[in-house]
């Protein structure tokens, strides 16, 4: 007998004698490659599959929370406070808006404008301490130093927002420089409703600033009307 | 002493290993059951905790939420210009201010015929037929200076044209 022979009766003598563990190792098999195929790879995976899901996780909780300030939104409120807001920072150039406060400053502060120089600053070195882009108006005034900080002081509280770039005077004329801000609207994803959030403290101090400014225009504009028909000189 | 006690096992061999291979198989098939349900176990909890599953509870809130766009809409845009407008009312000069304080200062009557303030500071020009109200708005100029309302006043120059006595001021 040949020892190939041998070893092929030897194996089947072991085969007849060790039949029974047949199905167990098979059933181990299948134990063993479901744990290496599948329990293995999920378990190794679990904390980058956990950062994933956190990542949802905040963004569902931001969802849950703009649907909490969706439902209680003051309709009405809202639509007051968008008007607000672009009178006060509009989207675009505008100049009634601009002419309208020059003219609302002069007759607050009792000053006589004598003309205005205007630039589109959008360039940055005209406009280098905000990006927001602007309207930069140089109003000459008739008076002193005083007379020109008391006009900038009140169209510090006018619409639309400003920022004042210089204040000069020379042979009792005065000339205010200032940047007459306006934002162009932002894009957005009309279905992306997690936009929607609670306004921030800074946000919350502008709107109350800006909403001031409102109730001293209202005021003012009834107040100071027949003063403001007076203005013979202004050039408005 | 017992006679029950029997040290022969009566089992033959054969009994013995068929009852080891039935051991076996129940391990076996323990194993494989336990293996499964811990697959399962993972399967349900990957399906359940799975960023897939957020994010179909993040889809089907937002399809709830698809009235309310113009709403969403409008919100953005007021706290988007707010934060610009306090971003603006945050860093504007108070030229207007320091201004009407340093004019404030010239109570003794001396002309203030030139002035300009931008970033780069004041500059001004102040004559007067005397010394006095000169010296006068310099030192409350100083006084200024000592409270932190301004940091540095120079003075330029000091002449005398046409009987008026002129300074030219420097102010940080």
């Amino acid at each position: 007998m040949k020892l190939k022979d041998l070893s092929k009766e030897s194996l089947r003598v072991f085969a007849e004698e060790n039949k029974e563990l047949g199905v167990p190792i098979v059933v181990l098999a299948i134990a063993v490659i479901l744990f290496m195929v599948f329990i293995l790879p999920n378990i190794l995976s679990f904390p980058s599959k956990k950062g994933d899901r956190d990542v949802e996780v905040d963004k569902l909780s931001q969802i849950k929370t703009a649907e909490h300030i969706l439902q209680s939104t003051n309709t009405t409120q809202l639509n007051s406070e968008v008007d607000l807001v672009s009178q006060a920072l509009p989207s675009d150039k505008n100049f009634e808006l601009v002419l309208g406060a020059i003219k609302e400053a002069a007759a607050k502060s009792n000053t006589q404008v004598i003309g205005y120089q205007y630039a589109d600053s959008g360039t940055p070195q005209l406009n280098s301490s905000s990006s927001l882009p602007s309207l930069l108006f140089t109003i000459s005034v008739a008076g002193g130093v005083d007379q020109a900080a008391n006009f900038a002081n009140e169209l510090y509280n006018i619409y639309p927002v400003s920022g004042l770039k210089s204040i000069s005077m020379i042979n009792g004329i005065s000339e205010i420089t200032t940047a007459f801000y306006y934002k162009p609207f932002t894009s957005v994803n009309a279905t992306d409703v997690a936009l929607a959030r609670d306004k921030t403290t800074s946000e919350k101090k502008a709107m109350q600033t800006i909403s001031q400014w409102n109730q001293q225009v209202d005021s003012s504009s009834t107040d100071e009307s027949a003063q403001t028909a007076t203005q013979s000189a202004s050039p408005f | 002493m017992s006679a029950n006690i029997n040290l022969v096992d009566k089992r033959s061999p054969d009994d013995s290993r068929r009852e080891k291979a039935t051991k076996i198989k129940g391990i076996s098939f323990a194993v494989l059951f336990l293996t499964a349900f811990l697959a399962l176990v993972i399967f349900v909890v990957n399906y359940r905790f799975s960023a897939s599953y957020v994010k179909k509870q993040e889809a089907e809130l937002l399809s709830q939420l698809s009235s309310y766009n113009d709403t969403s809409a409008k919100i953005f845009i007021v706290n988007s210009k707010l934060t610009d407008i306090s971003n603006v009312l945050s860093q504007r000069k108070k030229y207007n201010t320091l201004s009407t304080q340093i004019v404030a200062q010239n109570t003794g009557g001396a002309s203030i015929d030139a002035y300009q303030i931008d970033e780069a500071g004041i500059t001004m020009s102040v004559s007067s037929s005397t010394l006095s109200p000169i010296d006068q708005f310099l030192n409350a100029l100083l006084d200024l200076s000592k409270k932190k309302i301004i940091t540095s006043v120079t003075l330029k120059s000091l002449s005398l044209e046409s009987g008026r006595y002129v300074v030219e001021l420097s102010i940080i």
